[in-house]
């Protein structure tokens, strides 16, 4: 797995003034991420604590 | 600082095997979670929950351990860095929650161990799916960033680039 050539990526040419934006997919990314986390959190504060031992039981 | 080339591939040779390493190791670990909590079988299910633990702590954590420290150190010695371009740091920031994860799991994983192998019923006992399921997910994830390599370049990597990177001028 060689790594390729890093300089290409897209946004504004350096010296140019404005930085490159953030790419959609980080975007996408990040709030599903952040989602999730807040899902599983919820999760874990208002559930009955079925995780333990014996629930069956 | 950037790397030697032999030096620069030994190391990517090292992350690409621990990462894929542990991938396999959770698959398999998936695979022995699902029987603990599937099988009606005592002896089965209790041997699952056993094989779990010895999975957890002998393959999946040094692994993960390992993978991070040398992802790290691979980012880090080549011309990508930490921290820019965003596919790098969002496969940084997905396998340090990963690890996290685990790491917490980890103890969990022995207890649930420590019941089926003392006598309990192991069929009465939860299993870990949820966070097998979701961890394969997330290197799952990772592995994709690592082929794909999506474009972005972050802020202070765009710094970095233009205070590198010579003027064109003066290569014409």
């Amino acid at each position: 797995m060689a790594d390729p050539s890093p300089t290409d990526d897209t946004g504004p040419e350096p010296g140019r003034p404005t930085p490159p934006r953030m790419p959609g997919w980080v975007k996408v990314s990040g709030a599903v991420l952040i989602l999730v986390i807040v899902a599983i959190v919820l999760v874990m504060v208002l559930g009955d604590g079925d995780h333990e031992p014996g629930r069956h039981g | 600082m950037t790397m030697a080339p032999r030096l620069r591939k030994a190391v990517l040779t090292t992350h690409v095997a621990t990462s894929v390493g542990w991938l396999g190791a959770v698959a398999a670990y998936l695979a022995l979670d699902t029987t603990a909590t599937v099988s009606q079988d005592v002896p089965t299910a209790r041997a699952a929950y056993v094989a779990m633990d010895v999975t957890v702590s002998y393959v999946i954590v040094p692994l993960a351990l390992t993978s991070v420290l040398i992802g790290i150190i691979n980012a880090l010695g080549t011309s990508w860095g930490l921290f820019r371009h965003y596919w790098v740091l969002m496969k940084l920031l997905l396998t340090l929650v990963a690890t996290g994860v685990l790491l917490l799991e980890a103890p969990t994983v022995d207890a649930l161990a420590d019941r089926a192998a003392s006598g309990a019923d192991p069929r009465q006992l939860p299993g870990t799916l949820a966070h097998s399921i979701g961890g394969l997910a997330v290197l799952l994830a990772i592995i994709i960033l690592s082929v794909y390599k999506p474009r972005g370049m972050t802020r202070y990597g765009w710094r970095r680039s233009a205070s590198t990177r010579p003027s064109l001028s003066a290569t014409r």
